[in-house]
Formats: C-alpha cells, sequence, structure tokens
C-alpha cells in the first residue's frame, strides 16, 4: 500500500474511532494523540449536527427533547457510510431512524422523510399511534407530547397531498 | 508613477464575487446591485435523484435569470481530488449539468482529500507534499483539463493535523502543481490566517516564494475561534487584517481576475442578508476602488 494510502485509511480511522494501529508509524502515532485530531473529529461532528438539524427539522426536535441527538448522529455516522451530498446524507439518517425501536422516533423520522421524497413525486404511507398534526405541533411548539391514542390509530399519506385517515383501533380480546 | 497607474488600473478589473447558492430572492436581488460575479458551488445546489445526485433545477433557473448581469466560476468542495483511491465522479457529473445551463469563467477545487474509499471525511484533509501527492494531482489536474478545456484552480486548505514528513515547502508544492500541470491557483486569505494563527505559518515567507503569476482568484472570508484554533468556518464578515493580507496579494501580481467575500449558507441568518450586502460594498471600497 502507498504512503499515502496508509495515511488517509488511517486517519479515515481515526475521524471514525474505529481501530487504528498506529505503532511503528511515528506520524500516525503523533496524530493519533493530538489535540488537533480532536478538533478535527469536534469539526466533523459539528457539520454533521448543522446538516442533519437543517434537513431532518423535526426529527432533529425529538432527538434533542429527548437527548438522544449527539448519539445518534455520533452512531449514524460512525458506523454507516453517508453520502457527501446533504440531502442523500438527511435521507439515510432517517431511513436508519425509521427501522428505530422507540415508534414515535420510528413515526417522525418515517414521515419526515416521506416529505423530502414527495419533493421528488414519491409517495409514502406511514402509520401513526397519535394524531402526527398534534405530534409535530407539540415538536414545533415545544409543548407536551401527545400520548398514543388509547382508541384510533393514523394513516397518513405523503404524495402531491397530505391525507391522514383515522381509523378506530381493533383490539384483540383473548 | 507608471507602475503605480499599471497596478491601479489592474486592480479595477479585478471583479468582486460572492456565494451564492439559491433559495433567498432578497440575498439574490441585494448582492446583484453590489457583485460582478457569482461563485457557485456544485455541491451545495445538488439533490438526489434514484441515488445520484443531479443540480436543482429551481436554483439553475434562478442563476439563468441573473445571467445578462453577472458573471460565473464554479468552486468545489467534494471533487476530493487528493483521495489516494479515486476521486469522486459524480462531482464531475454535476459540473457536467452546471456547464450545460451557466456559462463559467473557470472552475476549482480544493486542493484536498474529502473521502476515502468511498468514505465521507466530513471534513476536509490537506495533501502531504510529497511527490507521491504530486504525482497523483498532476495526472488529475491533467485529466480535468482535458475534459473541460477550461481554466482549472486549485486551492489551498487550512492545515489542522500535525504534518507527515514533507518534501516540499508549500509554496514549492503549488509551485511545482502549477509548472507541471499549468493549472491556476486560488489563494485564500483567511485560509492563510487560519495556519498562522493555529501554528505559526510563515504567511509572508510563503508569499514571497509562491509563483503569484498564478494566482487568478483570491479568497477572503471570516470565521470564528474555538478551543484555541482558528476555524475555516466562513461565518462572518472579514476582519481588517484579512482584507489587508489581500490587498498584499492583490497589489503583488496584476493577475489576479477575482476577489470572493465566502460565506456558508447556514450563516445568513446570523449575519443578515443587510451585514453581507454592506460587507460586499466594505470588501470592493476597501480592495477595489
Amino acid at each position: 500500500m502507498s504512503r499515502l494510502a496508509t495515511q488517509q485509511r488511517a486517519v479515515l480511522a481515526m475521524l471514525k474511532n474505529r481501530p487504528c494501529d498506529a505503532s511503528g508509524d511515528d506520524w500516525l502515532m503523533l496524530i493519533s494523540q493530538s489535540r488537533e485530531l480532536v478538533m478535527l473529529r469536534e469539526i466533523a461532528r459539528w457539520w454533521r449536527q448543522y446538516q442533519v438539524a437543517g434537513q431532518c427539522r423535526f426529527t432533529t426536535l425529538l432527538l434533542k427533547r429527548t437527548g438522544r441527538f449527539e448519539e445518534a448522529i455520533n452512531r449514524y455516522f460512525e458506523d454507516d457510510c453517508p453520502s457527501p451530498y446533504m440531502e442523500e446524507m438527511a435521507r439515510g439518517f432517517l431511513r436508519t431512524l425509521g427501522a428505530h425501536g422507540d415508534e414515535l422516533l420510528r413515526q417522525v423520522a418515517r414521515t419526515e422523510l416521506g416529505l423530502i421524497e414527495a419533493k421528488q413525486g414519491r409517495r409514502t404511507d406511514v402509520d401513526w399511534d397519535r394524531h402526527p398534526d398534534m405530534v409535530f405541533a407539540a415538536l414545533d411548539n415545544g409543548t407536551e407530547m401527545p400520548s398514543r391514542d388509547e382508541h384510533y390509530d393514523y394513516h397518513l399519506t405523503i404524495g402531491q397531498a397530505l391525507r391522514c385517515i383515522r381509523r378506530r383501533r381493533v383490539t384483540v380480546k383473548e | 508613477m507608471r507602475a503605480a497607474l499599471v497596478a491601479l488600473a489592474c486592480l479595477l478589473m479585478v471583479l468582486l464575487a460572492t456565494t451564492y447558492e439559491g433559495d433567498s430572492p432578497e440575498l439574490r436581488a441585494g448582492i446583484m446591485e453590489v457583485v460582478d460575479a457569482i461563485e457557485i458551488a456544485p455541491d451545495t445546489i445538488a439533490t438526489t435523484v434514484g441515488g445520484h445526485p443531479e443540480l436543482r433545477g429551481d436554483v439553475l433557473e434562478e442563476y439563468e435569470s441573473m445571467a445578462s448581469r453577472m458573471r460565473f466560476v464554479a468552486h468545489g468542495v467534494g471533487l476530493s481530488i487528493g483521495s489516494y483511491d479515486n476521486w469522486n465522479s459524480d462531482y464531475l457529473g454535476l459540473l457536467d449539468q452546471l456547464m450545460e445551463r451557466v456559462e463559467l469563467d473557470w472552475h476549482s477545487e480544493h486542493l484536498a482529500c474529502t473521502t476515502v474509499d468511498g468514505e465521507n471525511l466530513g471534513t476536509m484533509l490537506a495533501m502531504p507534499r510529497t511527490r507521491e501527492s504530486l504525482d497523483l494531482l498532476y495526472e488529475r489536474v491533467d485529466r480535468i483539463q482535458t475534459r473541460y478545456r477550461k481554466e482549472f484552480l486549485l486551492e489551498h486548505v487550512i492545515r489542522l493535523l500535525p504534518e507527515p514528513e514533507a518534501e516540499f515547502t508549500d509554496a514549492g508544492f503549488l509551485n511545482e502543481l502549477v509548472r507541471r500541470s499549468g493549472c491556476g491557483l486560488i489563494i485564500d486569505a483567511y485560509n492563510l490566517e487560519c495556519d498562522r494563527f493555529n501554528y505559526g505559518f510563515d504567511v509572508q515567507g510563503f508569499l514571497s516564494e509562491l509563483n503569484l503569476d498564478a494566482v487568478r482568484e483570491i479568497h477572503v472570508a471570516g470565521g470564528s475561534t474555538q478551543a484555541g484554533f482558528q476555524l475555516d468556518i466562513h461565518s462572518r464578515v472579514t476582519a481588517d487584517s484579512t482584507l489587508e493580507l489581500a490587498r498584499a496579494i492583490l497589489t503583488s501580481t496584476s493577475n489576479v481576475r477575482m476577489l470572493t467575500y465566502e460565506f456558508l449558507r447556514e450563516a445568513i441568518p446570523s449575519l443578515g442578508v443587510d451585514a453581507i450586502i454592506a460587507e460586499l460594498k466594505r470588501i470592493r471600497g476597501a480592495l477595489l476602488s
């Protein structure tokens, strides 16, 4: 491997907090322990946060509200391979959260992804366990988040127009 | 006296440019009253269709509407001309699209690596000043110049990490790249100030060694310091010291054609449109009048 390849691959690993064997290379040893590397990581993190916050406003608000924003960003950027293009990067971030174990986060991320996809003429359907309007209003205004609706589910269709259908939840009695 | 007149005439020929990435009619109207040219960063006006980046049609229409009064240059962020493995060919696709719609005076990129093994670093890494880097860059600049037949400039980036062993000085590296490839240079006065602040870079020594005849464009910007580092995040108006440095470069060579005030789209709300316009007027008054 060329010297340039070794250097660039090592810096990539260090920036992403991945294992990197710097032993035997004075320069890699130097940067692995440098305050400059910490700063570079910080800059990269700052950019990512800024870009995600700009592109995924509601998901960011929800993550921040629950103290999970930084962790979600760090995990996405360290484990995945985000696109250098802001919009595609945002899509990737929302897709990842669209499979999250937290139902509310999953619903918000899928809806926000649907709004991006709608700009390109694609339709998205998202099932909600509470009224999405109330969730987005609560995020926007910083007010209390509505809890799960005890009686209804909401089917949101995002396309050329937004349509939300409320359905009485069917509960199976044992 | 004659030399002074020649220098003055050259200053008058320098165009004032600034960043514009669309979506702000108020900003567009304001800057069109003040500047001569627009710097377009293709990466920042890209959307993705089917997983591939494409330039936003609405922003291209904005540029077309400005074309009777404005000149344009493209300034890329994401080509990653210095990646050991490959550059980002999607960027060239964006440049192709841009050139189909907008007449560019020239195009440029950062002398840096932003992706490694296809992974985005989230920042720019300066190139090690070695023969290996030079060979790689020369070959890629040559391919770009063959592909576009349009002047191509490279801009030095700030250096945040400690340097690996170098075979050239900073200026010597750029001079050799210019000599071998025929590319031009952008000198970013604010980047030089960042390097001076962060690790005591000898700016005067650099400028006195640099082949200033290759410099076609000068960038100015303002940023902030954090944890003892001065960062190249273009979020503020320019400091007087940055303008003084830009003036020193401008008056040292007659080949500069453009002076560009750069700011991030994300900084527009905090800077404010009025302040951006006032800053452009200040720069014109200070350096180009």
